[in-house]
């Protein structure tokens, strides 16, 4: 009888450590996984913040992607001293308590960073509105609720819930950056030109021409002889004068105001030179 | 005798409890959170689709972009596919393996030549153990879930850097 009980005892503990062994893969697997998230959200971070680098360069963008760009490196910074702060409860072993309360001062350092930004989360958090509207729920979203006795696991956890929130972050913030103004030049225009279209006998023909590459956004003005002209989806304006009925040398001043792609205001004067006879 | 019978219940009822599973709020915990993270990694797939799509309909950038426009959105529909076949859940936890095996290979032969680039951004995927299979399907299904969009993912870093995003400038 005691031989029965023992065999039935390592079989019963054989099978016990069999399902405690797939429970150790299960949370191996879920650490593994979470750090492969964390390394392609930072992946994303780096391509946001160049996004928002890229909109510092546009007119229409720039001064709120600056504004933008700083707030983004303060929730970096914010990151930063976080991730050394968990590494360090993960080798003191310390208690769920210490991880909470770290994530919830991170939370709300993001929230004091800028104050819209908590307004923004309570209100409409955009990234969950398919899920649910209520702003507590929402709010839960950012903490852990369920720790586990593994700490590995509750480490992990509370660095992939940081990097969601950093990026959660950068990406309302490159969403306040926009619309975004691509300063690009992707309409192309053959500009040629004739110093006359009536010769003298061997009088000399000049020509003149080139391409011009334009972009509605980059907002040219020109002026010619004090006239404001508009120009057309080409970028090329018309101005059309009668030259009037005295003989002799006549100029007209040209002056043509752009944006270059890099935010950079331009102006360039011509003077046409023509002659009535 | 008595101390035989004592241990035996003592382990069923060690059994019973734990199940070979996790505890079921860490369960959810877990589940929760591979959520957010797909919903994360959603909306910059979103971003970098619109670039792709804008700059592929541009005709200066059509030659360089309409190709990777068109191998994203291969990926992506193998994606979908690929979770079509999850949420009908009719899958054993054990097929799962051999349906992302495949799922790996398709997303690796959109680009044969670069295959060697495309492994090194995807080899994190891979199923590396089978143990946890013997977990509760609802797990299982969360943890393939996002492996996949993490592959998914993976295959647009790799095609968005084969692709200048800045534009051509005239200075």
């Amino acid at each position: 009888m005691h031989r029965i009980s023992f065999s039935l005892f390592i079989s019963l503990l054989f099978l016990v450590g069999c399902q405690n062994n797939s429970n150790v893969k299960l949370e191996e697997e879920v650490i593994k996984l979470l750090q492969q998230n964390n390394e392609q959200l930072n992946e994303e971070a780096i391509l946001m913040y160049h996004d928002l680098e890229y909109k510092t360069r546009s007119l229409d963008t720039e001064a709120k992607a600056f504004y933008y760009l700083r707030e983004v490196n303060a929730a970096d910074s914010c990151f930063k001293n976080l991730i050394p702060a968990i590494n360090e409860i993960l080798e003191k072993k310390n208690n769920e308590l210490t991880l909470k309360k770290l994530l919830n001062t991170y939370k709300n350092n993001l929230f004091k960073l800028d104050i819209k930004f908590k307004e923004y989360v309570d209100n409409n958090f955009y990234y969950f509105k398919f899920d649910s509207a209520n702003s507590k729920e929402i709010l839960r979203k950012f903490e852990i609720e369920n720790y586990s006795s593994n700490n590995t696991l509750n480490n992990e956890l509370a660095k992939n819930k940081a990097t969601l929130m950093r990026n959660y972050f950068f990406k309302w913030c490159i969403r306040n950056a926009t619309p975004g103004c691509d300063l690009a030049y992707y309409s192309f225009q053959a500009i040629a030109g004739q110093n006359s279209t009536k010769f003298n006998i061997n009088d000399e023909l000049v020509i003149n021409a080139g391409i011009g590459a334009f972009n509605k956004n980059i907002k040219s003005t020109i002026i010619i002889d004090k006239d404001t002209l508009d120009t057309n989806n080409e970028g090329v304006a018309e101005y059309k004068i009668k030259v009037g009925n005295k003989r002799g040398k006549f100029s007209k001043k040209v002056s043509i105001s752009y944006v270059r792609p890099n935010g950079e205001k331009q102006n360039i004067e011509k003077e046409i030179i023509y002659t009535v006879e | 005798m008595r101390y035989a019978i004592t241990s035996i219940l003592f382990l069923v009822s060690l059994l019973i409890g734990c199940n070979g599973k996790v505890d079921d709020n860490l369960e959810q915990e877990i589940i929760r959170t591979l959520e957010e993270n797909n919903r994360m990694l959603d909306e910059t797939v979103k971003k970098l689709q619109i670039d792709f799509r804008e700059k592929a309909s541009k005709p200066e950038y059509e030659a360089k972009t309409k190709i990777w426009f068109l191998k994203t959105q291969k990926a992506d529909s193998l994606l979908k596919s690929f979770l079509f076949s999850l949420e009908e859940k009719t899958i054993k936890n054990d097929s799962i393996t051999l349906l992302f095996d495949i799922y790996e290979n398709n997303i690796l032969n959109i680009d044969s030549l670069e295959k060697n680039e495309i492994e090194s951004f995807v080899k994190g995927c891979s199923n590396s153990q089978k143990e946890y299979l013997k977990s509760s399907q609802n797990i299982v299904f969360a943890l393939y879930k996002n492996k996949t969009i993490l592959l998914r993912n993976s295959y647009f870093d790799y095609s968005s850097k084969q692709f200048c995003f800045l534009p051509i400038t005239y200075e």
